[in-house]
């Protein structure tokens, strides 16, 4: 993929995510502390660390869901909460999540596609494909989805309109080896696209597999960071 | 979605609590007759209640509604949505809709159940006023019940709407069996939902749609403000 077709696809607009300074306390405890970090687009950023050291809070802070103690979020040069309350193009997959679960995959979609209306029924049924649904675009109803399935539906839910932004929690948590690999396979090539990806995980493997700039976090801080190249 | 299920259970317990109170306290025996049995210049407090409890089942149904909103699906509106201005008018754009299908049922009802039962003729509605009061009043009560999930979490909130029924039919029945001030008739806002109870009181329909109108907008104001300043971190 070149430049130039990147340029054509994104009518020149970049991605961008800063966080200045941002801290976060709840209930007295600080679960963000002091994070500076600009994220750009074209490059998976993995997030790692253990159990509660924060990466859903990033996430969050990135997605303008959390209002900052302390600090900034800007999105391509906008403040979050003054400028936009949201960041703008912006996939999410929030951790252990379920959609509307009397409908089946592609009505869930198609629901959440009504607001902005920038996805048809194909781009749709492409993106259930992709993440390993085609079984599965128009029966069962989510209520009797698998564990894997659900993950899978989520994951959809996040690019199928064609966000500029996506943020993953956890989205290999219930998948199989091959559906990893889709998955993993799959986000490279929105990386390819031009695409802002951040993911955060505890799966080492995962992260090795996937992640261009590995961000250790520790008791709410950026402890380190490292770009590495995979493929 | 679990928390969905045990609040459409409670809203239809909160339905059957009418009933009983229907059966123990209001006409002796529990007849569908004397539940619709028409609100007229005779009818005391209790009957005018019972008679508009289809609007607390809507209202408290509709609760339900609010509170299913407060899941990831909410979040992935707002995310779409990209402005909090935006989800506020879908917001209010759905509490309209449900009213307007609330206020069909009711008049559908109304004149079903006055044709079944012989009873329009001492019944004296003035229909227009009626719908407009009980569609600010539905706003009111469905808006302040979005400001309790706001607030607070699903458990509190529901706790919190079911004492708001519970004091509101408690104070309404004394004042209004004992006579009482305006405002506190006001405040007991269930009375007033037939206008005939407020020509009785001789209070001016302007002056209170204008007190309505006026609190709408403080909640209205107040949700906005929440809606921009809250965490939509997952709640208990
Ligand atoms: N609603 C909340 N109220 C108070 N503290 C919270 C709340 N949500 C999360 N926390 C705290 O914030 C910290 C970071 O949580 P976070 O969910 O970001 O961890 P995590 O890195 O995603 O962990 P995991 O790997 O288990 O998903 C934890 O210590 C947690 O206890
Ligand atoms: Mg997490």
């Amino acid at each position: 993929m070149d430049d130039l077709d990147k340029l054509i696809g994104y009518g020149g607009i970049k991605m961008k995510i800063e966080l200045r300074h941002f801290s976060k306390t709840l209930k007295k405890r600080s679960v963000l502390t002091d994070v500076s970090y600009t994220f750009n687009d074209g490059a998976i950023y993995g997030l790692y660390g253990i159990n509660g050291s924060g990466k859903t809070m990033l996430l969050r802070a990135m997605a303008g869901l959390i209002h900052a103690t302390n600090g900034e979020v800007l999105v391509n040069d906008k403040i979050l909460h003054k400028d936009i309350d949201f960041s703008p193009e912006t996939g999410i997959l929030i951790e252990n999540m379920s959609l509307l679960p009397q409908y089946s995959a592609f009505e869930n979609l198609k629901i959440l596609g009504k607001i902005q209306h920038v996805a048809n029924d194909a781009d749709i049924e492409n993106t259930l494909k992709a993440v390993g649904l085609e079984a599965n675009i128009h029966e069962p109803v989510v209520k009797d989805f698998s564990l894997g399935m659900r993950q899978k539906l989520n994951i959809a839910q996040a690019v199928f309109e064609d966000q500029k932004i996506i943020l993953l929690d956890e989205p290999t948590n219930g998948l199989d080896t091959d559906s990893v690999s889709k998955c993993i396979k799959l986000l490279r090539k929105l990386r390819d696209e031009g695409k802002l990806i951040v993911v955060a995980t505890h799966v080492a493997e995962d992260m090795k597999k996937l992640a261009d700039v590995q961000l250790h976090i520790v008791e709410g801080k950026i402890e380190s960071t490292e770009r590495v190249s995979v493929g | 979605m679990k928390s969905q299920n045990k609040l459409a259970f409670l809203s239809i317990g909160l339905l059957l609590f009418y009933l009983i109170l229907a059966k123990n306290y209001l006409f002796g025996k529990f007849t569908i007759q004397n539940l619709f049995r028409g609100v007229d210049f005779g009818a005391n407090t209790m009957q005018t209640l019972v008679f508009i409890f289809f609007f607390f089942t809507i209202a408290t149904l509709n609760f339900a509604l609010l509170q299913s909103w407060f899941s990831d699906w909410l979040i992935l509106q707002l995310i779409r949505y990209k402005k909090i201005s935006h989800a506020f008018k879908n917001l209010n754009e759905t509490i309209f809709k449900l009213n307007v299908l609330f206020h069909i049922m009711f008049i559908i009802l109304f004149f079903v159940f006055s044709e079944l039962f012989h009873a329009s003729s001492s019944i004296s509605f003035s229909l227009l006023s009626m719908l407009l009061t009980n569609f600010l009043i539905c706003n009111l009560y469905m808006l302040t019940q979005f400001l309790f999930n706001l607030y607070f979490s699903d458990r509190v909130g529901y706790f919190l709407v079911l004492v708001y029924a519970g004091l509101f039919l408690m104070v309404g029945e004394s004042l209004f069996v004992n006579g009482g001030s305006v405002i506190f008739q006001i405040l007991a806002w269930p009375q007033f939902i037939c206008q005939q109870r407020l020509s009785i009181l001789h209070v001016n329909l302007l002056v209170w749609y204008v007190i309505l109108l006026v609190l709408f907008m403080l909640v209205e104001g107040l949700i906005y403000g929440r809606l921009r300043q809250i965490d939509w971190l997952r709640r208990d």
